[in-house]
């Protein structure tokens, strides 16, 4: 009989609320990509004629990693760009916080009234940083151990 | 296979996934009622002695309405000076660009509040003035761009006389101009 370690649930539950905020952060950016692409613009890191570009891909990037974490396809890869992404928005975020910005932070939603960025976010992401990269290590330590 | 060729090979899938979702997002883009041009339309203002790139969020069908390629009217810089003449001879609108709650605790007297954020292009944009009205726009602090990006959207909506008074709102109350605050009368 398979035996199942005591975080087997924890696991599942990890994978399933990340993908699920993954999915759900994409679908407003989805539909209206000319809003994300200023929020993007608000950041001030891009050079403008690349600010569509990313609106369009960014936000599939997101759906097919929370697609991928909740039908627990290619687990440690969609980890692996859970936690890529991840860092890459902690970094803008902390940038534009840095820079004294006072700008829609484009994290969940894209309404008017959606929340700032803010150190709130930041914490937000690094637990969400936290589950991608212990999804990925239990990942690579239970390949090891079933070659070993 | 070790630790270092099982990330390696992480990494190669990541990217190959990376690639296969950009096309992928690129046709759905091409596809979407709300499809964007891929590289982002942008116009060139003069902002005191620099140019710079104003970008135009618009989807495609919304191009396709305000096609402004031919009659733009480039957006001008307004000078303290000028902005109050104007005010004094009720020969502009200022509009307000910061947030709702920024004009509420004080604005230049008779400014209306329009926040970048809250511009609709489905909307007609100030429907009761005319397209010739001469209109200035303004926001607060030397990093604020809104009211730069307000007058080009304005004038890409067809609007011919638009200025921005760069850092408005701080030039205005230093110079102990006409204020209120509150809502629009």
């Amino acid at each position: 009989m398979k035996r199942i370690d005591a975080y087997f649930y924890l696991r599942i539950l990890i994978r399933l609320v990340l993908g699920f905020l993954f999915l759900y952060a994409s679908l407003d950016k989805i539909i209206y990509p000319q809003k994300f692409a200023e929020i993007i613009y608000n950041y001030r890191l891009l050079p403008v004629e690349l600010l569509n570009i990313c609106a369009i891909i960014v936000p599939w990037i997101e759906a097919f990693i929370g697609v991928s974490l909740l039908m627990g396809i290619r687990i440690e890869t969609s980890a692996f760009m859970l936690s890529g992404i991840t860092v890459f928005f902690i970094v803008m975020i902390i940038s534009a916080i840095a820079r004294g910005l006072d700008i829609e932070c484009g994290c969940f939603s894209l309404d008017a009234e959606g929340s700032l960025v803010s150190w709130k976010r930041v914490i937000e992401d690094i637990f969400i940083l936290a589950g991608g990269i212990y999804l990925l290590w239990y990942q690579l330590k239970m390949k090891q151990f079933k070659e070993t | 296979m070790d630790t270092s060729r099982r990330i390696i090979s992480i990494l190669k899938q990541s990217v190959l996934a990376i690639v296969a979702v950009s096309i992928f997002a690129i046709i759905f883009n091409g596809l979407s009622p709300s499809s964007v041009p891929l590289i982002t339309p942008f116009r060139i203002i003069t902002v005191g002695e620099n140019l710079t790139k104003i970008p135009v969020f618009q989807t495609r069908d919304q191009m396709r309405v305000y096609d402004r390629k031919n009659d733009f009217h480039a957006p001008e810089e307004i000078n303290l000076e000028t902005a109050y003449s104007h005010f004094q001879n009720y020969t502009a609108i200022f509009v307000d660009t910061r947030s709702v709650e920024e004009y509420r605790s004080g604005h230049i007297s008779r400014a209306v509040s329009i926040p970048l954020d809250s511009l609709d292009f489905n909307r007609e944009v100030l429907p009761e003035l005319s397209r010739n009205e001469r209109i200035i726009t303004y926001c607060d602090g030397e990093d604020c761009s809104q009211s730069i990006d307000l007058a080009v959207t304005l004038s890409e909506i067809g609007f011919n006389d638009v200025y921005f008074f760069f850092d408005g709102w701080t030039e205005w109350q230093n110079a102990g101009y006409p204020a209120s605050a509150g809502d629009i009368p």
